[in-house]
């Protein structure tokens, strides 16, 4: 056996991961010369062939996997474990919130700004959850009924309801940054509100993206009911984002709001 | 009643030899039959060159060696709480002193019974020396029980009274305490013990420790302490 | 025994480095960065043991001696006690001792790797003038977000991008033990370090993101703005403390646990013996894992928390010397009716036994709260990690290249050089830490790179610096013997030490698809600490 044919039969050697690893380096340099240095142009240039370098690695290294190899149904421990750590995350900002909540129980409710609409907080819940379920069918669809037209419809259906959600989101930021004066800097509440809310958005914007791309994937026939393990990676963890919704609604807007 | 130089260095000193006898006697009981070990079952071609494959383990042994630390942990542990409790519990009728840390150096209020400042005294930052202008200096009484509570102006600092063996960290936005009591005059150092900086190092005070008719005088006002107490460095 | 099918990868092409998936590949340049960022870590530290010698500013500024203490320690801890062995061993043993081809993820495996190297390029470019970072590995604020402590971002993002690259190898780690174990290997006859290694993981898995969170909330407030640690409007600089340690403190076992997994493995094959209590062993390091969880509030003894809180973690961090205490009778009790042979892979090992023992008894004091209120910041803090960190954990690293050096490289280290460094690093280090012990009781402070001239003081740290001096020596000797291996090492055979452990299986040095074609066949009764001949050497 020669050392080529080893190479070829599993992946010792691929082209993707290195151009996807220099763009995750040139990104937070991007980010310290725009933020540090106050180079802006210099860190947008750099952030620019960042994302460029990401995305190509990315692209072609998903397109290897459909192209060439078997799924070896991996992929769905890899998404659970790595869930665990995102709970973590999460924790970390929970942390900071309910320890100023209840350090300063007192002086609260001065914090909270007349806008914060619990109806808002309502309507966006019921969004992810119509989308929780529309996931499930179209992974139902793939796994079970091997349909990959009804997936995508599905697929389809969750996307433009995530798409919904965040845009409502940030119609209700944008109100309360500039009409209400509610910013990031006003005090604790302000810096919990939105840095929990930020992170789950840019959770449910990464959710998004995957979307897209299993869209396309069975729009183009290369997911099929034999490599699903994809769908169900992005399921699990919309799911997760749904969860977790729930968890910061009810500590942004719930406990966040009432001024005891 | 024997001389106890101070407090709470007296019980963190005891604290400390118990650490050390239990940790002296733990490194020997097994190290020495490690040691042991090494030197009595050496590998010898054609005599000794596989080792015992029976033994796998020893339930009797596994356990006791489970059972045994955790009762010397916990009896331990229980007594650095004893301790401890005497270390946080402030002795009544202390004098209380307000300081505040900033970078780099220490101001400290004198506050009387109502918490009205009676005196303060700031230390400046001397980035190349550890000398201390006289009129710098804590004046503290012996033999009396201090109360310092803690608080900084800007980033985190730590109040280190070196002879009491007692440190507390200064911390923005929150009011810390410790207390201590020294029972011999004399100057002792304090140090900052949390980092802070470029200054970090250079962020100390001197404690002059005197008898406590001098520090009512001196807290009054214009007693010239400077030539009463000897000079003495610990 | 198949025939070797591989070129060694040391003829391997720099495109081909670059581009590898291949998990040994992966792992020597995981361990390789680790390694370079150790000796520069290493001379950093040479050069504090030279300031701190006497008392006065000899040798650099107080503010470039807080930037080489910050890269001293964040380096030696992020880069060598974690990633240079659980990157580098890491990956290298985990496919070879559960009969796998790969792990899991090969390309994700690739990214962890470009990722780790992406934070040591940051922490490179600190080293321009201008760009240090001096806010200690601890980074507490609010001085880490005071103009003083210099560019923040750099150190937030050398920690994400750590993050990226841990998360990344824990998730792969860990599926490719639950899925990819050969026929025959089950938990109970799994060796030693990989369990180690999964626990390591498990802890990063779930540890690294609370590290991230407070980093990233340090970020936003230096440069957004926001209120995490500013106490005037809601915030608290106790909030970083505690999610920082809620990740540090475990961390500080993610570095040893492994570790313990090495001293399993080789001191089982130059005792000739199985290890003693090997259900114990696995139940200990589960056990320190769980515990390692609930106690990182030591490490804020004096920060001003209730006094409830530290007395309760005072007793649990107490509970961790238990397990810990297990694993080492176990390993005392299997040098007994062994057949001990000491070459240098064993000295190293029982020397760091010996001193992790120093380490983690003196790590008591620090967990007693009564004590720590002496102590805390105190150079005996630092005595007590370097125990722990600077011999038992280099000590254990070091046994570990020479140990498995023969299956990395082909060929053996040389054993005369691995001596006389095991007795130089041995020395020096004692030399070098135990001083530090006792300034620590004598009140002296860390992170003091001038303190006045208390005679006790001045005299502890100039004998630290001697043993500083020694120690290097030691591991250029080390090194040294590292390139005299690969160069012109003696060639190894396949099994040299004759272990029954999966990863001797095959040929030395690992061919690229490890077993060949299908998963190797394993006896009935397959055990890695199944001695049998004995080694020929
Ligand atoms: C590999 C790294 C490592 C390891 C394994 C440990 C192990 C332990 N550490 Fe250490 N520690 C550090 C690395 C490590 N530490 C670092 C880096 C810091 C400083 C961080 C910083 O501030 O920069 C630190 C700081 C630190 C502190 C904070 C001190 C302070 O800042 O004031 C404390 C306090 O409790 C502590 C305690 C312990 C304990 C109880 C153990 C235990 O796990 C030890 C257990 C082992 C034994 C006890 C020996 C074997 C047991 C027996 C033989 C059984 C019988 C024993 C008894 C009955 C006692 N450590
Ligand atoms: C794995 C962890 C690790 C290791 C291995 C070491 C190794 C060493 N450390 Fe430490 N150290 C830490 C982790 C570690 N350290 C941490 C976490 C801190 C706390 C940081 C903080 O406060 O935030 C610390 C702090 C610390 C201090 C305290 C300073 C202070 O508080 O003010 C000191 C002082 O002596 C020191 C010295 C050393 C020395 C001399 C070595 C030696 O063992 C180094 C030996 C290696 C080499 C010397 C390099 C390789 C050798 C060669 C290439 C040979 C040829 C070269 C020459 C002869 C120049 N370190
Ligand atoms: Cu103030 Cu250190
Ligand atoms: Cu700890």
């Amino acid at each position: 056996m020669a050392q080529g044919a080893v190479h070829e039969a599993h992946h010792e050697w691929s082209v993707w991961p290195f151009p996807t690893g220099i763009g995750t380096l040139l990104v937070p340099i991007a980010i310290t010369l725009v933020f540090h240095y106050q180079k802006h142009l210099a860190g947008l240039l750099l952030g620019g062939v960042a994302l460029v370098l990401i995305l190509i690695g990315v692209a072609g290294w998903a397109n290897e996997h459909f192209a060439k190899e078997s799924d070896t149904g991996f992929g769905w421990l890899g998404t659970f474990s790595f869930l665990v750590s995102e709970i973590v995350i999460f924790g970390t900002l929970f942390a900071a919130f309910w320890m100023a909540r209840t350090a300063h129980a007192d002086k609260w409710g001065d914090w909270v700004p007349e806008g914060v609409s619990l109806g808002m907080a309502g309507i966006l819940t019921l969004i992810l959850w119509a989308s929780s379920f529309t996931i499930f069918k179209a992974e139902t669809a793939l796994e079970e009924e091997g349909d990959s037209g009804k997936a995508l419809m599905w697929t389809f259906l969750t996307f433009v309801l995530g798409v919904l959600f965040v845009i409502l989101h940030m119609r209700e930021w944008a109100h309360l940054w500039t009409e209400e004066g509610f910013t990031l800097s006003s005090n604790m509440y302000g810096t919990g509100f939105y840095s929990l809310t930020g992170l789950h958005t840019s959770h449910v914007i990464v959710g998004l993206l995957a979307q897209l791309y299993v869209m396309w994937l069975l729009a183009t026939g290369k997911m099929t009911k034999e490599k699903p393990t994809l769908m169900k990676g992005v399921s699990v963890y919309w799911h997760f984002v749904d969860v977790m919704w729930m968890l910061v609604a009810g500590t942004a807007y719930l406990v966040g709001s009432m001024a005891i | 009643m024997e001389e106890v130089f101070a407090y709470p260095a007296k019980w963190w000193n005891e604290a400390v030899i118990v650490w050390l006898v239990v940790a002296v006697v733990i490194y020997a009981v097994t190290a020495i039959p490690g040691l042991y070990f090494i030197m009595k079952y050496r590998f010898k071609p054609g005599e000794r060159e596989i080792g015992d494959h029976e033994k796998h383990g020893h339930w009797g042994l596994e356990v006791l060696w489970t059972i045994v630390p955790t009762i010397i942990v916990l009896v331990l542990a229980t007594y650095s709480f004893a301790v401890f409790k005497k270390q946080r519990t402030v002795p009544e009728g202390a004098l209380t002193l307000k300081v505040t840390g900033f970078m780099w150096g220490w101001q400290v209020e004198y506050l009387d019974d109502k918490g009205n400042t009676v005196k303060t005294i700031v230390t400046s930052y001397n980035p190349t020396s550890y000398e201390v202008p006289e009129e710098q200096k804590i004046v503290v009484p012996a033999g009396k029980p201090i109360k310092v509570l803690l608080t900084s102006m800007d980033v985190i600092h730590a109040f280190y009274v070196m002879p009491a063996r007692i440190l507390e960290d200064a911390v923005p936005g929150r009011i810390t305490y410790l207390w201590f009591q020294i029972n011999k005059p004399g100057e002792y150092w304090v140090f900052c013990r949390e980092f802070c900086g470029t200054g970090h190092s250079h962020m100390f005070a001197k404690l002059k420790v005197v008898p406590p008719e001098q520090f009512t005088a001196w807290l009054k006002g214009g007693t010239d302490l400077a030539k009463k107490t000897a000079d003495k460095n610990i | 025994m198949r025939e070797a099918v591989s070129v060694p990868w040391f003829s391997a092409g720099l495109k081909e480095w670059i581009f590898t998936t291949d998990h040994k590949k992966i792992g020597i340049l995981y361990f390789v960065t680790g390694l370079v960022a150790f000796i520069i870590a290493g001379i950093f530290g040479l050069i504090i043991r030279f300031e701190q010698n006497s008392p006065g500013f000899q040798v650099v500024s107080p503010s470039f001696y807080n930037y080489l203490l910050t890269g001293h320690g964040a380096v030696m801890l992020l880069w060598w006690a974690i990633g240079a062995h659980i990157g580098g061993f890491g990956n290298f043993l985990l496919p070879l001792m559960i009969g796998a081809k790969d792990v899991a993820f090969p390309r994700l495996n690739a990214l962890s790797y470009w990722a780790f190297f992406g934070a040591t390029v940051i922490v490179l470019l600190t080293l321009i003038p201008g760009n240090q970072i001096k806010m200690m590995w601890t980074g507490y604020p609010p001085y880490a977000t005071h103009p003083d402590a210099g560019v923040t971002a750099f150190y937030v993002f050398a920690i994400h991008l750590l993050g990226v690259s841990s998360i990344a190898t824990a998730v792969n780690f860990i599926t490719t033990y639950i899925r990819m174990r050969a026929p025959g290997i089950g938990f109970w006859n799994t060796n030693l370090y990989i369990h180690s290694l999964i626990v390591a993981n498990v802890l990063q898995l779930i540890g690294v993101p609370s590290l991230g969170g407070a980093v990233t909330m340090l970020f936003l407030d230096k440069y957004l703005g926001t209120n995490f640690f500013n106490p005037s409007l809601g915030g608290d600089p106790l909030l970083y403390q505690n999610v920082f340690w809620f990740y540090s403190h475990p961390a500080v076992y993610v570095m040893i646990i492994p570790i313990f997994g090495f001293f399993s493995e080789i001191l089982a094959t130059f005792s000739r013996k199985p290890i003693f209590g090997y259900k114990s062993m696995v139940f200990a390091i589960w056990g320190i894992a769980v515990v390692s969880f609930i106690v990182w509030m030591h490490h804020m003894f004096t920060s001003g928390i209730p006094d409830w809180a530290r007395v309760l973690m005072s007793y649990t961090t107490v509970l961790v010397a238990v397990p810990t205490g297990v694993k080492i009778f176990n390993w005392v009790a299997t040098l007994h009716r062994g057949a001990i042979i000491l070459r240098s892979p064993m000295l190293y090992t029982l020397g760091g036994i010996f001193m992790f023992l120093i380490g983690g008894l003196t790590g008591i004091p620090n967990a007693l709260v009564a004590i720590d209120l002496g102590i805390h910041d105190s150079l005996s803090v630092v005595g007590h990690f370097h125990y722990v960190l600077g011999m038992a954990l280099t000590m254990g690293i070091f046994g570990a290249v020479i140990y498995w050096f023969p299956k990395i490289t082909g060929r053996m280290y040389p054993e005369n050089l691995g001596k006389i460094s095991f007795w130089l690093v041995f020395i020096g280090a004692n030399v070098l830490y135990f001083p530090q012990l006792l300034a620590g009781f004598l009140g002296m402070p860390r992170r003091y790179p001038d303190y006045p001239p208390i005679a006790e003081w001045v005299a502890l740290n100039q004998i630290s610096t001697i043993g500083a001096l020694i120690l290097a020596v030691g591991v250029l000797v080390f090194l040294v013997g590292m390139i005299k291996g690969l160069t012109s090492g003696e060639k190894a055979e396949d099994n040299p030490w004759k272990s029954p452990s999966l990863e001797w299986r095959t040929s030395s040095p690992a061919p690229v698809d490890n077993f060949g074609e299908k998963p190797p066949k394993l006896e009935e009764d397959y055990h890695p600490y199944k001695y049998g001949a004995p080694p020929t050497f």
